[in-house]
């Protein structure tokens, strides 16, 4: 109490310039242990209860009766909020709609997995269409593929054939050989800024028109 | 001497209060009128706390002082009386004495007592008023 009383003041003088709207005073009318006795009470002797032994036996036989209902009615109410929660038919009661509610649980599931696997069939089908069509498109480029490798080889065959008639083989060497001295091809000429052409190691006249002044710059440059 | 203790809080009287599994709990009357006018909570509470503490629960209410029809009213949550009950909460003895009033338990001997008391004194108040006429 004085504890309390030391605390209150305290947060009295905390909370002094704050008014305590969080606080609820709750009254009592006890005196506390260490007041002592009231001068006007100090010589009273309380009176004792007078009760006959008719009535104190009546009593006992009712307190006596009383307890024993009372015990038989708190194993009762024991009991049955002991079933309440673990009785057969309660448990029955819980294990059915747990039942009910997995059958339920798995109706759903049941719907859920066939909309799911007619939209895996429909899937995987068109799925396969597409494969078979690539595949097909795969095919048909492979084969045009081929064909054109095919023309190109042939085209080749084609050159060469037409070439092959002017090879030199052995029966015709001595004609190519007769036809190569005859025909002697002097690469040694020199070219001038015009284009023309100037043959042999002794320079003469050009083939074509061209003047000395010509000639003389070329050289120059050169 | 002060004749009030502060709460840090405002507290709900329909319940909330600290309830610990093994503690002993009783369900009592608690009183929440003001002067001169008596009203009671039934409520449970830990059974070591005092009178205005927090209780656990409300079970029901009772006003003591009669109304303009002579009845003085109670009211009772029975089935959490029942589950209080059955967990060994400790009836005090108004809270019972209403009970078995009510029906609910068996007649408390407090009751008989005081019937057959007021009996007892109706009946010599009457004789000594026939002497005095008499």
């Amino acid at each position: 109490m004085q504890n309390l009383c030391k605390v209150e003041l305290l947060y009295g003088k905390l909370l002094c310039k704050t008014k305590a709207i969080n606080q609820q005073p709750v009254r009592y009318t006890r005196k506390p242990r260490w007041l002592p006795k009231a001068p006007s009470k100090m010589f009273r002797v309380p009176v004792r209860p007078q009760i006959s032994t008719d009535e104190r036996n009546e009593l006992f036989r009712l307190f006596t009766n009383y307890r024993t209902t009372m015990k038989s009615i708190q194993k009762q109410l024991e009991y049955e909020l002991e079933t309440s929660y673990t009785g057969q038919e309660v448990l029955q009661e819980i294990a059915n709609k747990e039942e009910m509610l997995w059958a339920k649980c798995m109706d759903i599931n049941d719907n859920w997995n066939a909309e799911v696997a007619l939209d895996r069939e429909q899937r995987l089908a068109n799925e396969r269409e597409a494969r078979r069509e690539e595949i097909l498109a795969q095919l048909i480029e492979k084969e045009e593929e081929k064909q054109k490798k095919l023309e190109a080889i042939e085209e080749i065959i084609r050159l060469e054939k037409e070439k092959s008639k002017t090879y030199i083989t052995i029966e015709n060497i001595d004609e190519a050989i007769e036809k190569a001295l005859d025909h002697v091809v002097d690469h040694k000429y020199a070219l001038d800024l015009a284009g023309n052409i100037f043959k042999g190691n002794d320079p003469i006249e050009p083939t074509t028109g061209t003047t000395s002044s010509h000639q003389l710059r070329v050289q120059s440059i050169n | 001497m002060r004749a009030y203790r502060l709460l840090k809080k405002l507290m709900p009287s329909s319940g909330g209060g600290d309830d610990f599994e093994k503690a002993k709990k009783s369900i009592r009357l608690a009183r929440y009128g003001c002067a001169n006018r008596p009203f009671y909570h039934i409520v449970v509470v830990l059974q070591r706390r005092d009178c205005k503490a927090h209780p656990i629960e409300q079970l029901g209410t009772y006003d003591p002082m009669e109304n303009h029809n002579g009845e003085k009213l109670v009211s009772f949550n029975l089935e959490r009386i029942k589950y209080w009950m059955a967990k060994k909460a400790r009836l005090t003895n108004p809270v019972a004495e209403l009970l078995g009033l009510s029906g609910f338990l068996p007649i408390h001997p407090h009751t008989y007592m005081t019937a057959w008391r007021n009996r007892q004194k109706n009946k010599t108040e009457s004789e000594q008023s026939e002497t005095v006429t008499n």
